[in-house]
């Protein structure tokens, strides 16, 4: 800790100086004390941040009004933990979710390539009408003869599991975060050494 | 193996008696930080209560170290969660009422001062330190309890609150320039606290402030 005059007796103690004083080490506490024998300012500063620590000293310990020992009545009556048993939720939800999130990738891998807005059409490009026209020179042409969409038969199997998976994701995401909130609050309250 | 660490094992094996002797050799200091933190005694003896429970139950959890630390942070976060339930339900600032009957300052004095005089201007100045605390920040107040009222050392006082000991030492610097402010706003209104800052003596005229080990 920096005690501030050093060797130049114009300079001031840093108050913070003064209100660590009690950390000072002996070489620091002479200095200091020597400035403070010069400079009355510092010195009256120094005089009142001691008096509020003896003041607060002077209050000494508190006696405890009872005494506090439990009995084994007041163990057993302890209410439930909360904490274990929703960070056991909140972990099977995040596994549902991950699931969940699993399945609708691989059914959209079943049903690809799919596009925006259609994910159940199903693109087909004749490749001999492309060639053509590229054959053709006809470059204009090309977006409107060269790739065509079908949509296939509806299947209306593949649409249900979809809205299924949809729903589970956006539920199993908003019920992830209610458990993470609640497990968050629970370990707050019933750990309190390690808040 | 200290005492401390024999009885801790003995709990976490399941003996709730050696438990108890450790609930009574800290109640105090676990007690005198809740009432400094929330100056208000019934709600001291509930977090108090709450602590020990607290730290039976978790009693698992304690490897080594300072027993005493692990305590008085149970009991910090404790109050810090009643300073925060207080503050979100605008509770008025819980009134300050050493002067009650089974007040903790009040049974203290009767056994230390015989004077009926100085008892009362020793309570007013209990009173008038009290309500300085409590116009701290929750973390300066903290810091102030710990060091200088209950007299830990920074080390432990800084593994209590669970902050570095350079974090310890600012909010302690700041404390202790606030409340010196707070005095010395005070000096006229308060005869007693007048003379103490003036002439540097304690009530009983003790000459040195507690210095807790760095």
């Amino acid at each position: 800790m920096s005690d501030g005059p050093r060797n130049d007796p114009g300079r001031h103690v840093r108050p913070r100086t003064l209100l660590l004083e009690d950390l000072l080490t002996p070489r620091q506490r002479a200095r200091v004390d020597a400035h403070l024998e010069r400079c009355p300012a510092c010195r009256q500063r120094a005089e009142e941040i001691r008096a509020v620590r003896r003041l607060l000293a002077c209050t000494g310990p508190v006696t405890a009004p009872r005494a506090f020992t439990l009995g084994g009545g007041q163990c057993g009556q302890r209410k439930r933990l909360w904490y274990p048993l929703l960070r056991t939720v909140t972990l099977g939800i995040a596994a549902f979710v991950w699931i969940v999130f699993v399945a609708s990738l691989l059914l959209q891998d079943a049903t690809s390539p799919s596009l925006p807005g259609s994910s159940r059409s199903v693109a087909r490009v004749s490749s001999t009408a492309i060639i053509g026209t590229i054959a053709s020179g006809t470059p204009r042409c090309t977006t409107t003869a060269s790739v065509s969409f079908e949509n296939p038969a509806p299947q209306s199997g593949h649409a249900l599991v979809g809205l299924v998976v949809r729903t589970l994701e956006i539920a199993g995401l908003g019920l992830l975060a209610a458990s993470m909130a609640l497990t968050l609050w629970a370990y707050r309250k019933e750990r309190p050494f390690l808040a | 193996m200290d005492k401390d660490e024999a009885l801790v094992r003995a709990a976490q094996a399941g003996d709730l008696e050696a438990f108890n002797e450790l609930v009574l050799a800290y109640q105090n200091q676990v007690y005198g930080l809740a009432f400094r933190m929330l100056g208000d005694q019934d709600a001291a003896a509930d977090v108090t209560q709450e602590t020990f429970l607290s730290a039976y139950e978790h009693l698992v959890h304690y490897r080594t170290g300072s027993l005493r630390a692990w305590l008085l942070r149970i009991a910090m976060n404790l109050c810090l969660d009643q300073i925060r339930r207080a503050r979100s339900r605008r509770v008025s600032p819980l009134e300050i009422l050493l002067t009650r009957p089974d007040s903790p300052e009040l049974h203290r004095l009767e056994g230390e001062e015989t004077d009926p005089e100085r008892q009362i201007e020793r309570l007013e100045l209990a009173e008038e330190i009290q309500r300085a605390l409590m116009t701290l920040p929750a973390e300066q107040r903290l810091a102030v309890v710990l060091c200088d009222i209950e007299g830990l050392g920074y080390q432990e006082a800084a593994m209590a609150a669970g902050v570095t000991l350079g974090t310890l030492k600012s909010r302690l610097s700041r404390a202790r320039s606030r409340l010196r402010d707070y005095f010395l706003d005070r000096r006229e209104l308060l005869p007693g606290l007048f003379r103490l800052i003036e002439k540097g003596n304690g009530p009983n005229g003790e000459g040195t402030a507690r210095t807790p080990g760095a």
